[in-house]
């Protein structure tokens, strides 16, 4: 399996891929995972070459180089010691990193064989004696994914400050999309992660599922008809993780810090569109809505307002 | 990273048993005692596949995969103790006939295909398989197409006393080269009496392979026949799954099964089809 699941921050797409794992049995040690960022590179993904002292023997003290491995070279060596084993290595957030720069010539081996007795290992082999010299089901520097090593990664679609993949490195992954539409507990009765949040209006207080004011928010954010601005600023049912057993009050902490952070700056401040705004006239800063939020004053627009009242119309 | 080598002690048992012409064998290429053997074994394994750096060797009452042991049967495990290859010694001449490499190999690895059903990897064994062959025998053009066969299947073959398998099929005028399965096809009927092929038919324009019965029996076999059978058939299908020919199995199906190693190999053609 090479598989990306991709859509707005908060749709639980490592929470989709800690289920499938979880469903499937498998054991940590045959889970590997990593998160890219703009830092990580292919000395940190494959391994690199680090001096090391010699504590004892003839050569004691002396530098030696040794090669460290990175994480998909541990992978590659755990997936060859047993093939009838599924490992999995789960790369998380991989368009906050140079995935071109990251996976190196290594990009190569995400070809794999679609039939025939060498079905699921890579087409092409790439010479890394590196990689390859501590397995010994590699023959020699040839290196080439075996069947039961699968590749999981995790891609935002709204992430400012992104490297691009280019569409070589995209076709070689199968794509699965996350909507944002909230999903329920497992019995199906009630939705996961929904807290009560008090908004005021600017008459009086009135409370709102976070599932309702997510998914408000989600079109008013990308529908033409407001923000207009598309999907990728969409945001999911655990873009905040509530704790369930905690307070009303600490869930408005939550939401302070870090739904309106996003919607003032990475929502509001793409928004070229005039005359239709999200937060009330009042609001001119975030300072300003971060504190009248605090005390419980009205921070939305009322045409935010009014798309409420429509969401709970069944009507928006 | 260093690796050390675990055979059964039935092997330590029968090779410290050794007399004669094999002892003689062994002194020629510089051994006295089967524990000079197994350094010289260990050496050849270094030498042709340096990754392994086996710095040790030992002999234990009780090795198993999958509860499949056998005396010819040992394993390869890195400095955590992690299992990372199988090894299959073919015996000294008294102690074998004609099924070299099959009746080491298919005994256990009859045992470990069926537990591998649910792998994604389309191969009859989940770790690398190292043959070291320390029959002193004259290597026969059937014992050397047995050899062939192995490394068909992918199988890292040693011969202690250096013998090239590929000059023992040319000196009994067997081309060595396998590219294809009618190559092997051609190879393997070479080797027989008759000079036909008893395991498996090629049918290349409609891109089949039938697998024959000639030599099996229904009921039990009290020979080792499913062994032959096995090391044949298998190298067939690999070869033939690379050139996209399907099974016909009609004729294997009409055995019963109760064989460990025939139902395995069936089994398996049935995995290679989905």
């Amino acid at each position: 399996m090479q598989k990306i699941y991709y859509g707005a921050p908060g749709t639980g797409k490592s929470f989709e891929i800690d289920a499938f794992l979880k469903s499937e049995g498998i054991s940590e040690k045959y889970i590997f995972r990593i998160t890219f960022h703009p830092d990580f590179s292919y000395s940190d993904f494959i391994g690199q070459l680090l001096p090391t002292v010699i504590k004892s023997g003839p050569s004691k003290g002396d530098i030696t180089y040794d090669f460290s491995k990175g994480v998909f070279t541990q992978a590659l060596e755990k997936s060859y010691e047993d093939t009838s084993k599924d490992v999995y290595l789960i790369l998380e957030e991989m368009s906050r990193g140079n995935c071109a720069e990251i996976f190196g010539d290594i990009f190569q081996l995400l070809d794999r064989e679609k039939a025939g007795l060498n079905k699921g290992y890579s087409k092409y082999f790439v010479n890394n004696d590196l990689i390859a010299k501590d397995i010994i089901a590699l023959s020699d520097d040839r290196v080439k994914l075996p069947p039961n090593l699968h590749v999981i990664g995790t891609v935002n679609t709204s992430d400012q400050n992104v490297y691009v993949m280019d569409t070589a490195f995209k076709r070689r992954f199968e794509w699965e999309y996350i909507s944002t539409k909230p999903v329920k507990n497992s019995a199906g009765t009630e939705y996961e992660n929904n807290v009560d949040i008090v908004l005021n209006n600017g008459t009086m207080d009135k409370t709102v599922k976070w599932v309702d004011l997510y998914g408000v928010l989600n079109v008013f954010i990308s529908s033409d008809k407001w923000l207009g601005l598309g999907e990728d600023k969409q945001i999911g049912q655990f873009f905040i993780e509530f704790d369930m057993i905690s307070t009303v009050a600490e869930h408005k902490k939550q939401v302070k810090n870090k739904l309106l952070h996003y919607l003032w700056f990475d929502v509001c401040q793409s928004s070229y569109k005039s005359g239709i705004t999200l937060f009330d006239g009042s609001i001119s800063n975030f300072s300003s809505l971060y504190d009248a939020f605090e005390d419980g004053k009205k921070i939305f627009s009322d045409t935010f307002f009014d798309c409420i009242e429509k969401w709970e119309q069944n009507c928006l | 990273m260093e690796h050390r080598l675990i055979f059964s002690s039935e092997l330590e048992e029968k090779l410290k048993n050794v007399t004669g012409e094999t002892k003689q064998a062994w002194k020629d290429i510089g051994a006295s005692s089967y524990l000079e053997l197994m350094e010289c074994c260990i050496g050849k394994l270094n030498d042709s596949y340096p990754k392994l750096n086996i710095v040790s060797f030992s002999f234990h009452e009780d090795i198993q995969v999958y509860g499949q042991s056998n005396t010819y049967f040992g394993l390869i495990k890195n400095e955590d103790n992690v299992l990372l290859a199988y090894v299959f010694v073919i015996p000294p001449k008294y102690e074998t006939r004609s099924g070299v490499l099959a009746q080491q190999v298919f005994p256990v690895l009859s045992g470990i295909t069926p537990e591998l059903r649910a792998s994604k990897d389309i191969r009859i064994n989940n770790r690398p398989i190292f043959i070291v062959n320390l029959n002193e025998a004259n290597l026969t053009a059937s014992v050397a197409v047995n050899i062939k066969s192995g490394t068909v299947l992918g199988f890292n073959y040693i011969d202690v006393y250096d013998r090239d398998i590929e000059e023992i099929l040319l000196s009994n005028g067997i081309n060595p080269t396998v590219r294809s399965l009618k190559d092997y096809e051609r190879m393997v009927a070479k080797v027989n009496k008759s000079g036909v092929n008893e395991f498996f038919k090629v049918d290349a324009l409609g891109k089949t392979i039938t697998f024959l019965t000639i030599r099996l029996k229904d009921g039990i076999h009290v020979n080792n026949e499913p062994y032959w059978f096995a090391l044949k058939a298998y190298a067939a299908l690999y070869l033939a799954k690379n050139e996209g020919y399907s099974c016909d199995m009609n004729i294997m199906n009409q055995l019963s099964r109760g064989n460990k190693t025939l139902d395995a190999f069936r089994d398996f053609v049935e995995k290679t089809e989905m």
